[in-house]
């Protein structure tokens, strides 16, 4: 399409916004084709991520929705076609924009933010690893189900753990980036 | 307690990121009075601990467990407006990179549970100080939970309200306050209760470090 | 297949949820009492590997069978299944940190043995405390350790409850020589099966018996004696694991492949 990654955050933030002022479910699923014409190959696997994604909220919003609008005599079909295509479209494009932009190059032009942004995104990764390792690790370390304050514990020490890396990683930082010169003059 | 695209009216999240961008700047200059070499990446790294400790599961009685929020760790430890941004920055994010959580509910789950979650803990806290550091943080770490799904289901609840077909179908979120009051507080009255022992335990553990 | 078999792989392929493959029709079988050296590059997969043997990720396709049962996300939830496969299979983790979670050194170890209502608990806390030298940090909190005490905990941990199947991912990465020493006669002697990861081609070979190497892409590259496979110069080099340098001997300079841990033999 050759817009910038700004161009393509302004273009999903208006399509966004816009899909939010249609009420009309005819016009949600003509846009949620094109959004799947324009998406290309990934198309289908973005697709498929956006209804795992959505399917436990939407189903208990709309079955919630089927219960209480019949009992009170005001069900509409109209609505649950509205606000399943809306979600559906705005996570599709959400999913889309993820998928196709560098966040960091959007980011370009607001170096503290590109500055943040990159380095809690490397930690990020590392924060994820761990807490499925403690994940896994409890599950490996127990023979028979675990007690309540077990279970506490071992919640406790994924956040200790957390805590303990993140302060130590920001100083760690800090210096290399003393190191690198990029606090000088 | 994130609430998904497509269930706000732009009625609410419009003016919620006017409220949020005010916020936002009130943050930032705070943090930029203290800046020094040190404060981008300690930020960095706090906004990573937000997202992590958002990954931990924090058990429940009967098997079950919820995902933490660790707000109320990080606004005990770092401040409110440290705080605020780390967790915005991490909405933000996700948003942005893992196509997961909402650009149009941004602004309400930052306002929520990054600003309202940090000043209720913090605030909290302070009136709770002769009571010890177990019971205070404790009932901190639980406001801090309890706050925001205040927040949200008032939020959620009058969508009805604010956008409707003539006829009063719906258009964003399909219930009232009377279901939205009760579905969403019930249950984090509870999850509050995980969230306010782990807390605890990991405030302990920081004590005991001398980190606070 | 054979009766002894603990261990068998059949046909198994493993991808990462973002679609990456780590494993692709991997097939192979262990005996009971074996030890098996696994090696390989980072990132070939190896803690993966050990991770699945552990059931605590499964084939998206193929099979594990552990002892003639096969080991599914259904079956490890069965509450007899996973209470002796976890009593017999245990992993000890590259992070060992991760393992960790109660209030003091001594609480960690006894932790299996409790949980399944062992008799015996302060004696194999005693027992395992001793051997690895913890005995002055049982009241100690695990996060207040050193990396190398950790992982020493850890592995007390794994092996108080007298497992059949020991599987180690790197683990002597922070231990100290003495007590890498001790882990090496351990192994040795033990009636277990064990499978080691490691890149450390000096233990590997001080560990005996069978070896297979992973290649950067997950297949098997070599599975044979452990002697054979450390002397074969090009399989490690095309395993990532010996590389060519520029190297002096006194005024003149070639280059051979060269590990830095470990000295092939003829």
């Amino acid at each position: 399409m050759g817009l910038s990654s700004r161009g393509r955050l302004a273009a999903y933030a208006t399509a966004a916004v816009a899909a939010s002022l249609v009420h009309e479910p005819a016009i949600l699923a003509v846009a949620l084709a094109c959004a799947l014409g324009l998406a290309g190959q990934p198309r289908w696997r973005l697709l498929n991520r956006t209804l795992w994604a959505i399917v436990a909220f939407n189903l208990t919003i709309s079955f919630g929705y089927v219960l209480i609008a019949t009992w009170q005599g005001n069900f509409r079909t109209n609505y649950l076609l509205l606000v399943n295509l809306r979600v559906v479209l705005l996570v599709f494009l959400g999913f889309w924009f993820a998928s196709h932009v560098n966040v960091l190059a959007a980011l370009r032009g607001r170096p503290t933010l590109e500055l943040l942004a990159t380095l809690a995104l490397g930690q990020m990764q590392v924060f994820a690893r761990i807490v499925r390792d403690f994940r896994l690790a409890f599950e490996s370390r127990n023979p028979a189900r675990p007690r309540l304050a077990d279970r506490a514990r071992n919640a406790a020490a994924q956040g200790q753990t957390l805590l303990e890396k993140s302060l130590a990683t920001g100083t760690e930082v800090a210096l290399a980036m003393r190191s690198r010169g990029t606090f000088d003059d | 307690m994130h609430i998904p695209d497509g269930f706000l009216s732009p009625q609410t999240f419009l003016p919620a990121y006017a409220v949020a961008a005010g916020a936002w700047a009130w943050a930032a200059r705070g943090l930029r009075r203290q800046l020094d070499e040190t404060t981008v990446p300690r930020l960095a790294m706090l906004t990573a601990l937000a997202y992590g400790l958002g990954l931990v599961m924090v058990p429940l009685p009967g098997g079950t467990s919820g995902h933490a929020l660790g707000v109320a760790l990080l606004a005990l430890m770092f401040g409110v407006r440290t705080a605020f941004v780390a967790y915005s920055l991490v909405l933000l994010l996700q948003a942005l990179l893992f196509g997961a959580g909402g650009i149009t509910s941004l602004p309400v789950n930052a306002l929520a549970m990054g600003l309202a979650g940090a000043a209720g803990a913090v605030a909290t806290k302070r009136l709770l100080t002769r009571a010890g550091d177990t019971i205070a943080v404790g009932v901190a770490a639980w406001m801090s939970v309890l706050l925001p799904a205040v927040l949200v289901a008032l939020v959620l609840g009058i969508q009805p309200l604010l956008a409707h077909r003539a006829d009063g179908t719906p258009l964003f979120f399909p219930f009232g306050l009377a279901i939205t009051l009760p579905a969403v507080i019930l249950p984090h009255l509870l999850i509050g209760i995980g969230e306010a022992v782990l807390t605890v335990l990991v405030w302990r553990f920081a004590k005991s470090r001398k980190w606070v | 297949m054979t009766e002894a078999a603990m261990i068998e792989l059949e046909n198994v392929t493993y991808c990462w949820p973002e679609g990456r493959t780590v494993f692709e029709n991997l097939s192979l079988s262990i005996r009971s009492g074996e030890k098996v050296v696994l090696l390989g590059a980072n990132g070939c997969g190896k803690s993966t590997l050990l991770k699945l043997l552990n059931g605590l990720m499964f084939p998206d396709l193929g099979r594990y069978r552990y002892r003639g049962e096969e080991v599914s996300r259904e079956r490890v939830r069965q509450r007899d299944f996973a209470r002796k496969f976890r009593r017999e299979c245990v992993l000890l983790f590259q992070h060992p940190e991760a393992m960790l979670f109660n209030p003091t050194v001594r609480d960690e170890i006894a932790y299996g043995p409790r949980q399944l209502g062992l008799s015996d608990v302060e004696a194999r806390v005693a027992r395992w405390a001793q051997a690895l030298r913890l005995e002055s940090l049982l009241e100690q909190p695990p996060y207040a350790l050193s990396g190398g005490e950790k992982q020493k905990v850890a592995l007390a941990c794994v092996l108080a409850l007298d497992p059949h199947l020991l599987l180690l991912d790197e683990p002597a990465a922070s231990l100290d020589p003495r007590t890498t020493g001790w882990l090496v006669d351990m192994l040795a002697d033990s009636q277990s099966t064990v499978i080691v990861s490691t890149h450390n081609l000096s233990m590997a070979a001080e560990l005996g018996t069978r070896c297979l190497v992973l290649a950067e892409d997950g297949k098997v590259m070599f599975d044979g004696g452990v002697q054979a496979a450390l002397s074969n110069l090009d399989l490690l080099e095309a395993a990532n694991l010996a590389h060519r340098h520029r190297h002096h001997h006194d005024s003149v300079e070639h280059t051979h492949v060269h590990m830095h841990d470990w000295e092939a033999t003829d």
